[in-house]
């Protein structure tokens, strides 16, 4: 590919480097040194300082001159997995390489974002520190891919806005920083857990009337009825006798077993009740469903243990998620329904597409506004996934509950405090301003 | 590449590299030792495979016990110099921190104190083996210094991913990216970023400005102290002035009207101070000032006119006599008898001629390398001498005779009488003077009959004996062991001829001898210092007179050439030019250098033959033509730069919205594969040829997989198609050029491919 021209100039400035401040505070003390005892080879070494400055100031101008960066984003990332954002670097120059280049992500500075008319930043970050690799040699004319590491932490839209690449080669005293508009949006799935191997079985939708292959044909279970020959099909399907009768090949159709399903409730409508609860039983020794005495203030939510609020909501819908992936991971068909929050009620069914929309579904649940009641849970669920506790086993009516609250007994590789991480405030690389 | 190994190669050599200059620099070779030493240890314990760093236990310890001891030799013993003991003190830190775990900001520091170690030597030293030292460090600290910003970001990377990771999660291994051919392209960044580093150093280092008086060279002082030989006394009992180092203190450029003199085998007598006073008791020669008339003349020489001492046209033969002195701490300035003019551009201060000792000083000690050029008549004509007194300064205490010079030694038992017979009679001379042979004439007779007898007679040695107490050091070189030193033979002389009854003074200075093919010019250095004596003649004013044996003294003198003579001469001229345009750059090389590069400017805007002069001259003429002032020019011209710079970028975002970048690259890119398709037209002629016949190259095929096929279809018809293929190959990717024998060759296959297609036909 012959490489013309870069797509879109991007935003640049110069600034000092790490060091450079230092670096010319001794390039002036060797001054002051060298015009004292009139010492030449102290002209020299202050010279030689100054060339380092010059060359600081320019190398950094021109390796940057006509380099284009394009960020290649995955679909969707997983909360609490690594998801590698990629760039491609592109050397438009055909002379002069570029060493020491560092890829990095920005957003907006404060409230309002880096633009006026920017979109406002987020707090907290989605992402715990800044996405950066580096590239040490990007030579004429090439065209080299890079990827940047990262760990959403929680489910939601990711969104990037520009792409920053800086280098300070050779000398670390100044830096030529380059900024790329370039807008992209990633869906963080929930954080997905593996679910202990009982549970699907505890769980899934029991055919109450014992029936358990399907009126369809295609399958190897019973008989279903007969039909013409077709070339593909099997001698073992033929049946002989109806052939030999009428003169020609009819096969056999055998029924398909029915598949398991999962109707998954999730309930989000006690998320406050049950989150405020659960944070507090523990420690007044209650049990069931009393309340202490004492209703907990906002300020003990916050507090409570280890300082970290345990978010039982993000829970509930990371076990949700986990059972779906699960579940169509062992051929299930899922369907899901959501009380408390605005979402779309999914029948039930198996398919990979239908799993991933079910998993955006949860991705993008908002569960930041009030709660709604205009969703009700379906008539029989499999499973209701819910905020607060549950017994895991099923009640009267069939339907097994799962609580957020012992998330340990539901899943094998549950972490507290991977859970509480996730919405934990932490730094940011930018200023904290990530969406 | 390992950017990690890479690094820590490069950074213990270059802690090396300073370790070894300073220990140059300040002559310390036990340092140098147990440095080097701690340095290996220190790779061979910490960076091997198997090599682990010492714990912080013994590092943190061993900085405070660096540091103590600095504290200790600064305030305590108080005998050593600041910057030595600063610069040991970053030594034994340097090797401290080398033993110890190492992260970013320990090899920060690291480098920052090797830095600092070679200032410091730098101010401790100018020779130009620390300059190369010097000159190595910095590449390989520019080398060293883009690695380590390298790994800095590799680093920081690593500790990035490491602190973005979820805890338990293991962090993601940064891979290092490059491009192909990287290697070289990191040597060529390297070579171009050092190469405009010197190049700004260079401009740099003229610019700055330099103290007029060099007032403040004091560490020149300690560079250039070096223990000569010379000295404007001569002790008698003390070391001979010839036991000197071999470090060069004076280059001599000798001119015979205008022509240089390359001769070896030839010596000159450098003449610096004339004694005219021996005190028997301490057996030393001196300056009597309080015997001397004083007769100095003083003039200060400006922009290298001559200052005329002599001002006489004469025509006979002269040298020219160029000499750049390195002697600091020395204010005399050296001659070749007699002198007639000097001039010099670099010696500011006043400088004084005697006129009786005929010698020349510097009122003002210089503390750098001065270069001065004088005339000097081969053979001084009649009146020569008698000139001196007609410098104005000095024209009113009328002629000067030689006072001072005549005191006869005392003569205990008349030895030395007779040893003026003895020589006399050798050289058969009446010892009375007859009537017609009196005057300088015989005076010149007898001196040589003196010199003569003492050559003769007399065996030159270097070692010095034991004169004991009470004896007197010269009665016992004539008397008893009749060897020594020039300096006991120019006594000998001096103390016989006035014994005799002739003035006579001893001359200290140097032999020049040795002469260095590539400069041009004779090399002195401090073990050439030697003592002669001059004796006073009516006529022919001061005679110079050697009595050392000169075949004995040239061979002890003049180096003989081996095999790496060259290569000591190549050494020392580098070593000259490198003191005199580096280390003894000062204020007046400076003001050369600006006022020719203003004189090559100037002639660049005043050449009528270059377009860059035309156009100055028509910018001035512009002016005057339009008669406006300056200021209003200035602002036109400012006005006109700028309508341009927005016309020009008008026109650069009206050509790129208009999209003529794009049709005037497709268009260069059009004309070259145009030009390479002619390089390789005899392929399209072969391709031309097939297609005739019928056969085309299908899209998937390779052109040597169509030409295999095609020869394995009938290789009597398309015999040459695989070897014509093979050179497209050649000429189109190997690069290989179009020349004559392949374009015959390709020719000569194409001739044949017609032939075989059309005898089918």
């Amino acid at each position: 590919m012959m490489l013309t021209r870069m797509p879109v100039k991007p935003r640049s400035r110069t600034r000092f480097g790490r060091g450079g401040f230092i670096y010319c505070l001794l390039s002036a003390l060797i001054l002051i040194v060298g015009v004292h005892m009139q010492a030449n080879l102290l002209f020299w070494t202050f010279g030689l300082m100054v060339g380092s400055m010059v060359v600081s100031l320019l190398l950094p101008l021109m390796m940057l001159h006509g380099i284009s960066v394009r960020r290649i984003v995955p679909e969707h990332g997983i909360a609490g997995q690594m998801m590698p954002i990629r760039y491609e670097l592109v050397n438009y120059r055909s002379w002069f390489a570029s060493f020491g280049l560092v890829i990095s992500e920005g957003w907006g500075r404060g409230a309002e974002g880096w633009r006026h008319s920017g979109p406002v930043a987020e707090y907290p970050p989605r992402l715990p520190t800044v996405p950066q690799t580096w590239v040490m040699h990007l030579g004429a004319g090439q065209t080299v891919e890079a990827t940047a590491p990262c760990w959403p932490g929680r489910r939601g839209m990711l969104r990037f806005e520009k792409v920053v690449l800086s280098t300070s080669f050779p000398f670390g005293i100044f830096q030529r920083v380059l900024e790329f508009d370039q807008t992209d949006e990633v869906l963080i799935y929930p954080r997905l857990y593996r679910v202990r191997r009982t549970l699907l079985s505890q769980v899934r939708d029991p055919d109450l009337r014992g029936r358990q292959q399907m009126n369809q044909a295609g399958g190897h279970e019973e008989f279903y009825g007969l039909r013409e020959y077709r070339p593909q099909d099997s001698i073992k399907v033929i049946d002989w006798r109806r052939s030999a009768r009428t003169g020609k090949f009819v096969s056999k159709e055998m029924t398909r077993p029915r598949p398991p399903k999962i109707m998954l409730a999730l309930d989000l409508s006690d998320r406050y009740d049950q989150t405020i609860a659960l944070a507090i039983l523990p420690r007044a020794g209650a049990t069931g469903s009393a309340l202490p005495e004492n209703p907990p203030t906002a300020e003990t939510f916050r507090n409570n243990g280890n300082g970290h609020r345990p978010n039982y909501t993000e829970r509930a819908i990371s076990l949700a998620a986990s059972l779906v992936c699960e579940a169509h991971h062992h051929g299930f068909q899922i369907g899901l329904a959501v009380q408390g929050a605005p979402c779309t009620p999914f029948p039930m069914r198996y398919g990979l597409s239908h799993r991933t929309k079910i998993l955006e579904a949860l991705a993008r649940l908002d569960v930041s506004n009030q709660i709604t009641d205009a969703t009700p849970l379906p008539a029989a669920p499999s499973v209701v996934v819910r905020t607060g506790r549950g017994d895991g086993s099923r009640n009267g009516a069939g339907i097994a509950v799962l609580g957020a609250a012992q998330m340990a007994q539901y899943v094998s590789d549950f972490n507290e405090d991977a859970g509480a991480s996730a919405t934990a405030p932490s730094k940011s690389a930018d200023g904290g301003a990530a969406p | 590449m390992n950017l990690q190994h890479s690094f820590r190669r490069l950074m213990y050599v270059q802690v090396l590299l300073a370790v070894v200059a300073f220990a140059l620099a300040v002559k310390a070779p036990g340092l140098l030792l147990v440095a080097g030493g701690l340095c290996a240890l220190a790779w061979y314990i910490v960076e091997t495979p198997k090599g682990r760093p010492l714990p912080q236990l013994i590092i943190v310890p061993g900085a405070m016990g660096s540091f103590l001891w600095l504290m200790f030799e600064l305030f305590y013993l108080r005998n050593s110099d600041v910057i030595l003991a600063m610069g040991r003190f970053t030594i034994w830190l340097q090797l401290v921190m080398l033993f110890g775990h190492k992260r970013v900001r320990e090899y920060s520091l690291i480098l920052v104190l090797s830095l600092m170690l070679m200032i410091a030597a730098s101010v401790q030293s100018n020779s130009m083996v620390f300059g190369t030292l010097l000159v190595i460090y910095c590449l390989l600290g520019m080398v060293t210094i883009l690695m380590f910003h390298l790994k800095v970001v590799d680093d920081q990377m690593g500790a990035a991913w490491e602190a973005a990771a979820p805890s338990g999660t293991p962090p993601a291994t940064v891979k290092v990216i490059t491009g192909p051919g990287y290697r070289w392209q990191f040597r060529g960044t390297a070579t171009l970023v050092g190469i405009v580093c010197a190049m700004v150093a260079a401009v740099v280092f003229v610019v700055l400005p330099r103290a007029a008086e060099n007032s403040r060279q004091d560490f020149a002082g300690l560079r250039f102290n070096k223990s000569v030989g010379f000295s404007t006394t001569i002790r008698l009992t003390g070391a001979p002035l010839a036991g000197g180092s071999s470090e060069p203190v004076l280059h001599v450029t000798i001119r015979e009207n205008g022509v240089p003199i390359r001769g070896e085998g030839r010596s000159w007598l450098l003449r610096g101070a004339a004694l005219n006073s021996y005190d028997r008791r301490n057996q030393t020669w001196r300056r009597d000032d309080q015997m001397l008339i004083n007769a100095d003349a003083v003039s200060t020489l400006r922009d290298g006119a001559p200052w005329r001492l002599v001002d006489v046209s004469y025509d006979v033969p002269v040298w020219e006599v160029t000499i750049t002195q390195r002697l600091a701490g020395v204010n005399t300035l050296f001659t070749i008898h007699p002198v007639s003019q000097i001039a010099s551009n670099n010696i500011s201060a006043p400088i004084t001629f005697n006129t009786v000792d005929q010698q020349l000083t510097a009122q003002v000690l210089p503390k750098n390398m001065v270069t001065y050029t004088m005339v000097s008549p081969q053979s001084p004509p009649e009146g020569f001498f008698s000139q001196y007194m007609k410098i104005p300064q000095i024209a009113s205490y009328g002629p000067q005779g030689p006072v001072g010079y005549t005191p006869r030694p005392p003569d205990t038992g008349g030895r030395l009488r007779g040893l003026v017979r003895a020589a006399l009679v050798e050289a058969k001379i009446p010892l009375q003077a007859s009537a017609e042979d009196r005057g300088s004439q015989r005076d010149l007779r007898v001196a040589a009959a003196l010199c003569e007898y003492l050559i003769h007679h007399y065996r030159y040695e270097l070692t010095n004996d034991n004169f004991g107490f009470l004896n007197d050091p010269l009665e016992t070189f004539l008397f008893e062991t009749k060897r020594g030193h020039c300096e006991l033979f120019a006594t000998a002389l001096v103390q016989l001829a006035r014994t005799h009854g002739l003035p006579a003074r001893v001359i200290t200075g140097f032999r020049a001898s040795e002469f260095n093919r590539l400069g041009g010019h004779y090399t002195v250095r401090q073990s050439d210092a030697h003592a002669w004596a001059e004796i006073y003649c009516d006529d022919a004013g001061w005679v110079t007179f050697d009595p050392t044996p000169p075949a004995v003294i040239a061979a002890a003198t003049t180096p003989v050439r081996t095999w790496y003579t060259p290569a000591m001469e190549i050494y020392e001229y580098l070593e000259l030019a490198w003191s005199s345009f580096v280390v003894g750059f000062d204020a007046e090389k400076r003001a050369q250098i600006i006022a020719g590069i203003q004189h090559v400017i100037h002639l660049m805007l005043n050449d009528q033959t270059t377009w860059m002069g035309r156009t100055f001259t028509w910018i001035r003429e512009f002016r005057v033509a339009m008669d406006i002032g300056w200021g209003t020019y200035s602002m036109i011209a400012v006005a006109g730069v700028c309508v341009v710079i927005v016309l020009v970028q008008v026109g650069r975002r009206l050509c790129a919205r208009w999209g003529l970048w794009d049709r005037l690259a497709a268009r260069f890119h059009a004309i070259r594969m145009q030009r390479q398709s002619g390089a390789v037209r005899f392929h399209n002629a072969m391709i031309e040829l097939l297609r005739r016949e019928g056969r085309v190259r299908p899209p998937g095929q390779s052109p040597l997989r169509f030409a295999v096929k095609l020869v394995q279809s009938d290789p009597m018809r398309f015999g040459p198609v695989v070897p014509l293929t093979e050179l497209y190959y050649e000429v189109r990717y190997g690069e290989r050029p179009l020349d004559e024998s392949r374009q015959s060759r390709a020719d000569h296959l194409l001739t044949q491919l017609e032939q075989r297609l059309t005898r089918r036909e």
